[in-house]
This record gives structure tokens, sequence and C-alpha cells, in this order.
């Protein structure tokens, strides 16, 4: 990559198939997956929508972390941004900057809020810890502050624009250390916004399948400690893997469908190949943003083809084990690709049987044939906000 | 070594008169409490049919984005970055108390997909078919500012050469009193809560008047963290304190003005302004700071109204440092100068 070489030093991960990056890597490599009626959400929908809910109600979170408020969206960051400082050995965070996708943010305590407001006439709720900026400053003042907070907001791809960012100011010399990634918890707004555009899947998702019918929502929040090599050095952190490339760029097509050629995805993908000086041939593994609508999952084909030939690298989605986490989706998925590296195995793309026409076929076998050494993770979002990131265990 | 960034476009919609700069002469006084923008004829900038299908907030955001590119002769930006506190209040509105009150049937996907923060920057990524580089910050009242700073970032890696950069925030009667229970409508403050729609275009292979020197955005800054961030964006610009001549700052008589105070202390020749008592208090009020001063540089004119009571002063102050609080936790400063050659 042109200019300053950026370096992961910390992960941290919390969704429906764990605490932590242990028991994350144990469910991928067992195949368990996290999807199952809701339990902690309070919705009419509970048995009709399975759903990746992190399993644990709010308030033990909230003694987990010895805090006495908090929401739901603040809490899962910050298990997740603990865990990636702690592997990064940082205990100061007052000169890393803080960039937090999600678009929730603290919807589903608002949520609860204005049904209780509407009982009683009169009263009128306060949105102080309701937008989304709020919950990551809320994130911040756990850790005592940073020097710069951001939110960045782009549905789906939030977390993953959140860790293009950080290494976008790392290479401008703003910073030398950022986390960033997203966090996102399951509301009664997003689950019914979703059932309202009839891209709910009644069965547990099967994205890449023939006979795919939608998405599981899921939550949680996945954090990445980003930070130059140089600094790494000095401080003699761990390198644990590197961000060799990334891209953005938007589909322009329309504000919830995907382009028939995946336009955004294919440009995105692009840049990140282009930015890390690598050809297609180099990609071991992509972790597709694969939501398993019919819609979504034409369009990434279409663009991996496009970009790759019919000789496409092992491509999986691991939301058949998380539910699709939106915003913080990127977050949790460069987490994911991350234990790939390190580990050396293909997470498996669930629940899949049937080749759509045109389509791919996803990772069935956790055994790569080839060394994982540059992996893409996709990110894509309504609006057309596409990123790929694309994540090594080397510097190029 | 940094490269120029001018501001070669600048449109706002607010409680001033809409895509204009007449407020610099003719400015409207606003009353307290919850203040609605001026809506322009959109005629020009929407067919009747779409307009029917945006709401405010999007009928604003392509009439700002649009006028921008038409005096800038940009048909497709090569980024889009946009700010907003709370996106589509309305919509958002609608469909939590639909929600609320008729239970989980029969919502509405159009209020779903437009509550979404990022439908904003999309509109405009789709009506002007810009597949480059896209992005949205919800970050309470700094949103603008880190769009900007990202576009700064961009363009100083070289990656695109130009940028629109946007903030939008829109106000209903539902919402104001929730920002009234949340304290950000605070009964302090001396100037009304307001929405705001700001574009404007950075460009490095541009020239013009308004130099955009830099910006940062910190949170909860010690005043010595604050005072380091400004000295190291004047060292950038290649500028002292003693050269900065206009401060215009965010107060807004609320408790959040004792923010300025290391900043007034530390830039004691600067004329001290505010723009707030004209614009209002938003999420998206920081933006029209950033278009106050460049209005100001474009026209060489510091107007009697952003003086409390003094004249019309011309030329303008030449190197301007704006800055804003949010809520006494997030502080962003943008640095301005008048372009030398102009």
């Amino acid at each position: 990559m042109k200019g300053t070489t950026v370096c992961i030093t910390g992960a941290g991960i919390v969704s429906a198939i764990g605490f932590g990056k242990e028991e994350t890597l144990q469910a991928l490599r067992q195949g368990r997956s996290g999807i199952a009626p809701i339990r902690y959400l309070e919705t009419t929908h509970a048995d009709e929508f399975p759903s990746g809910e992190v399993k644990a109600d709010t308030p033990s979170l909230r003694r987990r972390l010895g805090m006495q408020d908090g929401n739901r969206t603040t809490l899962l960051g910050i298990l997740a941004i603990q865990e990636a400082l702690q592997q990064a050995g940082i205990t100061d965070t007052r000169t890393v900057s803080l960039l937090s996708g999600t678009t929730v943010g603290g919807m589903e305590e608002t949520e609860q809020h204005y049904a209780e407001a509407l009982k009683h006439p009169g009263t009128t709720i306060s949105i102080r810890t309701h937008h989304c900026g709020a919950t990551t400053d809320a994130m911040a003042a756990f850790f005592g502050g940073f020097r710069h907070t951001a939110t960045l907001s782009t549905a789906c791809s939030s977390a993953a624009n959140a860790i293009l960012r950080a290494a976008e100011m790392i290479q401008s010399g703003r910073t030398d250390i950022c986390i960033a990634g997203g966090s996102e918890c399951l509301s009664k707004f997003h689950l019914n916004g979703f059932n309202s555009l009839m891209i709910l899947d009644r069965r547990p998702c099967r994205p890449f399948d023939a006979g795919r019918a939608g998405l599981n929502l899921g939550e949680g929040a996945g954090f990445l400690v980003l930070e130059s090599e140089v600094s790494a050095r000095r401080r003699k952190a761990a390198v644990l893997g590197w961000l060799n490339g990334y891209g953005n760029a938007c589909d322009a097509f329309h504000q919830t469908a995907s382009s028939p050629e995946g336009e955004g995805a294919f440009l995105a993908m692009r840049q990140a190949l282009e930015m890390a000086g690598l050809t297609p041939a180099d990609i071991d593994y992509i972790n597709a943003h694969g939501t398993g609508t019919p819609n979504n999952d034409a369009s990434e084909s279409r663009a991996v083809l496009r970009l790759f030939g019919g000789n496409y690298p092992p491509i999986s989605s691991t939301k058949a084990f998380t539910g699709h986490t939106t915003s913080a989706s990127g977050g949790i998925e460069a987490v994911i690709c991350l234990l790939a590296l390190q580990e050396q195995f293909l997470p498996q793309n669930l629940h899949f049987s049937e080749p759509m026409e045109g389509g791919l076929l996803p990772v069935q076998d956790q055994q790569p044939k080839r060394p994982v050494r540059h992996v893409l993770c996709n990110a894509f979002a309504f609006g057309g906000n596409d990123t790929s990131l694309l994540l090594s265990n080397q510097p190029v | 070594m940094k490269q120029p960034v001018y501001i070669t476009a600048a449109s706002a919609i607010s409680i001033q008169e809409p895509l204009s700069e007449s407020w610099m002469q003719h400015p409207v006084v606003p009353q307290g409490g919850a203040a609605y923008a001026r809506e322009p004829d959109y005629t020009p900038f929407v067919k009747p049919l779409e307009a029917r299908r945006m709401g405010k907030l999007l009928k604003r955001a392509t009439a700002t984005a649009q006028t921008v590119l038409r005096q800038t002769g940009i048909a497709r930006p090569e980024a889009i970055l946009t700010g907003t506190g709370h996106g589509c209040v309305q919509n958002t509105l609608t469909f939590l108390n639909d929600l609320c009150q008729g239970g989980e049937q029969m919502l509405k996907p159009t209020c779903f997909m437009q509550s979404t923060h990022n439908t904003i920057g999309s509109l405009t990524g789709i009506q002007t078919g810009s597949h480059g580089y896209n992005s949205t910050y919800a970050h309470g009242g700094t949103s603008f500012e880190c769009a900007l700073m990202n576009a700064w970032d961009l363009l100083q890696l070289g990656r695109v050469h130009n940028a629109l950069v946007s903030a939008h925030d829109e106000l209903t009667d539902d919402y104001y009193p929730m920002l009234q229970a949340s304290g950000y409508a605070d009964g302090r403050m001396t100037c009304p809560t307001t929405e705001a729609s700001v574009s404007c275009m950075l460009q490095t292979a541009a020239e013009g008047p308004v130099l955009l020197q830099g910006v940062d955005v910190l949170y909860r800054p010690a005043p010595e963290q604050l005072l380091q961030a400004l000295d190291a964006l004047l060292e950038e610009a290649g500028l002292q304190r003693t050269q900065v001549d206009a401060l215009l700052t965010g107060a807004n008589g609320s408790g959040t003005d004792r923010a300025y105070d290391p900043l007034t202390h530390a830039l004691p020749q600067c004329e001290l302004l505010t723009y707030k008592h004209l614009f209002g208090e938003s999420f998206s009020a920081g933006a029209l700071g950033c278009y106050v001063a460049q209005a100001c540089l474009r026209h060489d004119l510091l107007p009697a109204c952003l003086r409390r009571g003094g004249e019309d002063r011309q030329p303008a102050p030449r190197h301007w440092l704006v800055a804003n609080c949010f809520d006494g936790t997030d502080y962003s400063l943008i640095l301005l100068s008048k372009c030398c050659d102009y």
C-alpha cells in the first residue's frame, strides 16, 4: 500500500456466537450458529423471525461491565473495545481516536421510552442517549476519553467505513492509533423496518442458496485497533495483521436495492486490490456481505464474477452464524477475517444446498487448499454505500 | 507537502433567506424557541412528482447540493461526505409513532428507508450518478466537521480532487420538545433552536478567494489540548496565533459558552464574532459557522450583523478560526483564510 503501512494490533468481538474471539472462533470451527427465536427483544415477532441475539439481557451486560446504565448498543461496543484495547496493550486512550459505526444508536432504548410516554399524555422523552454520536461518546466516556471520536452511519457498511476511515486518519498523519469498528443492537424499529421491506426470512438464512428468502437480523460489536507500523514497533506491540487496502464506492442505483451488475461492490473490491497492489489471483478468501436476500446475493455474485472471473477465491457469508448485524457487520466480519488469517481456516457458509443461477459456490470445507494470506471483507448498504477491506497476515 | 484546498462554492437553507447571502445586508432577526427554516422554491431542483415523495430534508439536500454543483460546474463530485445529527427526523418519528401506536404490523417501508442517516448522501450519489467515495457521519453537533475532516484527508492523500461536503438537520413540532427535554434546546440559550442544510464544494485543482486551511475535531479536550490542536492547525498553515484576526464561535448563551474561553484568551487580538444569534442552534449549526466565514471571505465583507452593533467592515479579516462546541463534549476547529491572490 502506498504511504504509511497500517497494521492491526488488537481485536474485539461480541455477537450471537459468543463473547470474545475465543468463543467466536470455537463456534465458527464447530459450525455452531447463534440464530434462534428472539428472546431478549420485546416484540410480537419473537417466534416469527429467527435472529442472532447476543445471549444476555441488557442488565446482565451492565453487570459484566460494572455499569449502572447504558443502552445496549453502547454496552456491546464497550465489550468489544475493551477486548481490543487489552490485546493491543493500550491503557491510556487520551491520544487514541475512536471511530464507531452505528445506525440504531440508542433507538432500542428510545422506542421503550416512547411507548411508555404515550401512556402518559404530556410527557416528553429525552433523546440524550438516543442519537448515534451519543452512543459513541458514551463508549468513549467509559474508557476515560479519547482524543477524537466520530460516528460513521452508512447503514450496513458503517463499521467497515469506520475501519477504512481509521486507516485514512493514520495515513494522513492525524493519529498513530485508532480503534474502529461498530456496534448495533437489535431494535423493534429496524426489525419492523426490515420486515416492512419484506426481506426477513422466517427460517434461518441461506446466503447464496437458490432457495434463499431473506436475511436474519443480528446484533453485536466488532472493533479493531489500527496502528501505523512505526507506532506498533515503537510500542513493541504484537502485530496481528495488516489492512493493506480498502475501497469505498457508491452503487448510485437505488436506496434499498443493489444494481444487477453490482457496480458499487465491484468498484469497492477493485479499489481495495489496486491500493494493495495485488491482483485478483492473490486473494485467498472473501468474506461476503452475503445477507441472504435474493437481491444482495445476486448482485454481489455478479460483482465477484466480474472482478475474479470463474476462478474466484473461496467465498462465504458468516451471516448464517451471526445474523446480519447491520452497522456492526463490517467490524464483526473484519475480526472473523483476522481469525481466519491467524488460524488458517475458511469460515463456512452454513445452510447452503443448491447454487443459484449465475451464482457462486460458497465455502463448505473449512480446510483451505492454500495458505490464507490476503482476504477481502465486504460490507454493502442501503443507498449503495459499498465498502471492501483487504486484510492480510503480511504487509505488501 | 500540504495541498491548498479551496471552498469554491457554498449554499445554505436556514432561518435566513434561503440559497442567498442577503443575510449579510438584510438579516432576519430571529425570536427564541423553535424557528423553522425558510423554504426556497424547489421547482428548479426537483420535479413536483419527486418532491411529493421526499421529506423536507431530502428536498433541501437536493437544493443545496445542486446549487453548489451548478456554481462549480461539477456534475459528478468525486467524493460525497455528509453529516447529520439525526437524519430525517420526520420519517423516523412517523415510523416510531406508527410502531408504538399501531403495533408491529402494516408499517410504511418508505419511512423506514428514509430514517437511515445515509439516505441523504446516497440520494446525492444517485442524483449525480457518482460512484465515488460516499460516507455519512452522525456524530451529534460535530457531524459536519467530521465529514469536512474526511474530505480534507481524501484531498490531502490525493485520492480525490473535489469533494461535496454537506450537513442536514431538520426540526419538527414533535421533535422540538424532545430536544428541550434532552437539554439540547437549553432554556438559557439566547438563540432559537433551528434547522439547517449546508453544502460546500472543496477543490484542490482550483482557485478562489476562500482557502480552507485545516480542520480538527476533539472529544472533551482539556484547555491545553484545545490550544495544542489550534497551534498544530496554525503550524500546518504557516501561521502564528497573532495572525488570526477573526474568531467566530458557536456561542449560544448557554452554559457551554465557557468552552471558548481558552481560545479567546489565546487569541486576544481577534475580532470576536458569533453566528448563532442569526442562524440558531442545531446539530448542523457548525456547518453554518463554516458557511458564514467563507461567505465573508468570498465577499470580502464582515457584515455589521455579525459584529453585534458594529458596522460593516471591509476588507474582511483575513484569517478566521471557526470554533464550535457541542454539548460541552465535542469540539471543532476550522481554519479559513482569504487567498492573497484575490
